[in-house]
């Protein structure tokens, strides 16, 4: 074998050793073994295709071997998040109820990894590992792994998966497409101005003025994923998804604004708009708590972002209802104003709830008392808050675990 | 093909099928896998339109490769894609020269598929998913 493919065969060889020691690790839940075990036959598979290649065309081969040098880097990432997820930092009470909302919303071949990550942003990875179609891999900072009160952030990144799941680009691409063809017509004199397009090009075919189109696509569809997630988040838990959002993000949490997210301070603005006119939540002044991100720096990249963020709150009112529809069709249990009040009586005499509720309503009982001077009461007894309350979330989680197994 | 085997393939991305097809179009001669592979890849490219707009710059790219030439208009690009997917669904009466072509058009296909698996790797790696 000639040293190039060689090498490339034992850094494969290397990963699926890692691979196999990584599967020796305690697991708390079955998923992330079984991820392992995906990752492993994928390994296998690139080092078949290296060896049955190598004396095909350079550029060929270049090709193959460009692959496997991306399969390295997201399998090598994915790994390492799985080994994670055994940390005992992770609130594991929660993992069972949230995987039930991933079946009802995904399908029962859903799986779940829940793991604590050494960065300060909760993310997920459902976009770049094909391989794994049906996991949904969700990362949480180490320090906030165990604090429920973020967990509604989880929501949002299991809004990703369902928006690949259920293809919603297909569903709202076109709409967009059509709103960024009317952005078009509307701001054409500015279009040619900042791309020197001539005054006679057409709009509707010139190929040009279609890459522009694409990079106004790609922003307005990657914001509207955002928002989606936003939403899903929203109605499945409530009013603590916006507390969450604001305890993580607020007042911002980067530098320049990304042309995949909406500016912090306008989303912030949206959701909590949403949350009252479609859920009746109130936050007083929320948007006042998150400042603008940077926006970019030459006109061009602004203009885009610009065109895309019309198109973008355009659309949202149907991203809204995409959301609320799928969780409505998924019959997935949301919380409601009162139930959480009847939790939160039991939460302020410092015990777990032992009846039926929505993770949800556990959640936004323990926020409500958090934000309100009842929070004093678990200082007195020289515990923190936020652990007292996680420790009666989690318990109250465990509780409810038990009594479905053991009725 | 087992039914397994084939549930697989619908799943699998674009990229993938790119390469796939390229390295059987590389290949001597064209056999069954290849025939496989060419009709998956026509049937994708075939359906390529306004869910995927944000690809117009990898096929154009893709198709730029073939013959230096890229598409002029919308439409142009459309016709094109319709016209190799006719060419990849062609069961094997494909010229040399035509086979070229095509594995070229997989190969940069898969090429600038990778650079946007790249850039969204990296996007989750370096900076927040919820900000």
């Amino acid at each position: 074998m000639k040293f190039r493919t060689l090498s490339f065969v034992t850094k494969l060889r290397r990963l699926e050793a890692q691979i196999n020691s990584a599967s020796l690790a305690d697991y708390a839940y079955a998923d992330g073994q079984a991820a392992l075990t995906i990752l492993q036959g994928r390994t296998r598979s690139a080092i078949a295709r290296i060896r049955d290649t190598e004396s095909l065309s350079p550029t060929t081969l270049n090709s193959v071997l460009r692959d496997a040098n991306f399969l390295l880097i997201r399998a090598t990432y994915i790994i390492g998040i799985i080994v994670r997820s055994t940390s005992v930092r992770n609130g594991f009470e929660l993992y069972a109820p949230f995987l039930d909302i991933c079946h009802k919303l995904l399908g029962d071949d859903a799986r779940l990894i829940l793991s604590s990550e050494w960065q300060y942003v909760p993310f997920t990875y459902p976009q770049s590992l094909q391989e794994l179609p049906n996991f949904v891999i969700i990362g949480l900072p180490a320090s906030e792994s165990d604090n429920v009160l973020i967990f509604p952030s989880a929501g949002h990144e299991l809004g990703h998966s369902v928006w690949i799941k259920h293809a919603l680009a297909t569903i709202l691409g076109p709409i967009i497409i059509s709103y960024i063809d009317e952005a078009f017509l509307q701001a054409r004199s500015e279009i040619e101005l900042n791309f020197q397009i001539p005054r006679t090009a057409d709009f509707e075919q010139d190929m040009f003025v279609q890459m522009v189109k694409s990079s106004v696509f790609k922003s307005a569809i990657a914001q509207t994923e955002e928002y989606f997630s936003d939403f899903l988040g929203m109605i499945l838990f409530g009013e603590s998804y916006l507390h969450a959002f604001e305890f993580l993000i607020a007042p911002q949490l980067s530098g320049a604004r990304s042309s995949s997210y909406p500016d912090t301070h306008r989303r912030s603005k949206v959701i909590s708009d949403y949350a009252l006119t479609k859920l009746g939540i109130t936050i007083d002044a929320y948007s006042d708590s998150f400042i603008s991100d940077q926006p970019p720096a030459t006109a061009q990249d602004k203009l885009i972002l610009r065109l895309a963020d019309v198109v973008t709150e355009r659309v949202l009112e149907q991203t809204y209802s995409t959301a609320l529809g799928v969780v409505t069709d998924a019959k997935v249990s949301t919380p409601t104003a009162a139930q959480t009040q009847v939790v939160e009586k039991d939460f302020v005499q410092g015990v777990p709830f032992d009846g039926d509720a929505a993770i949800g309503d556990l959640i936004n009982a323990a926020w409500h008392i958090y934000k309100s001077m009842e929070q004093a009461v678990f200082t007195k007894q020289g515990r923190e808050p936020d652990e007292y309350l996680s420790d009666l979330v989690l318990k109250s989680a465990e509780i409810h675990e038990i009594k479905r197994y053991m009725p | 093909m087992k039914a397994t085997d084939q549930s697989n393939l619908e799943r699998l991305p674009l990229a993938e099928i790119a390469l796939n097809t390229a390295i059987e179009l590389d290949r001597p001669v064209i056999g069954e896998r290849a025939t496989v592979w060419m009709r998956r890849l026509a049937a994708s490219i075939s359906n390529a339109g306004s869910d995927d707009f944000g690809l117009v710059p990898v096929y154009n790219r893709a198709l730029t490769s073939v013959n230096g030439e890229g598409p002029k208009t919308k439409a142009d690009l459309y016709a094109k894609l319709k016209s190799l997917s006719g060419l990849l669904s062609d069961d094997g009466k494909i010229m040399q020269d035509d086979k070229i072509a095509l594995r070229d058009f997989c190969l940069a296909l898969h090429d600038g598929l990778l650079n946007d698996g790249f850039q969204s790797h990296y996007n989750v790696v370096d900076s927040s998913r919820l900000q």
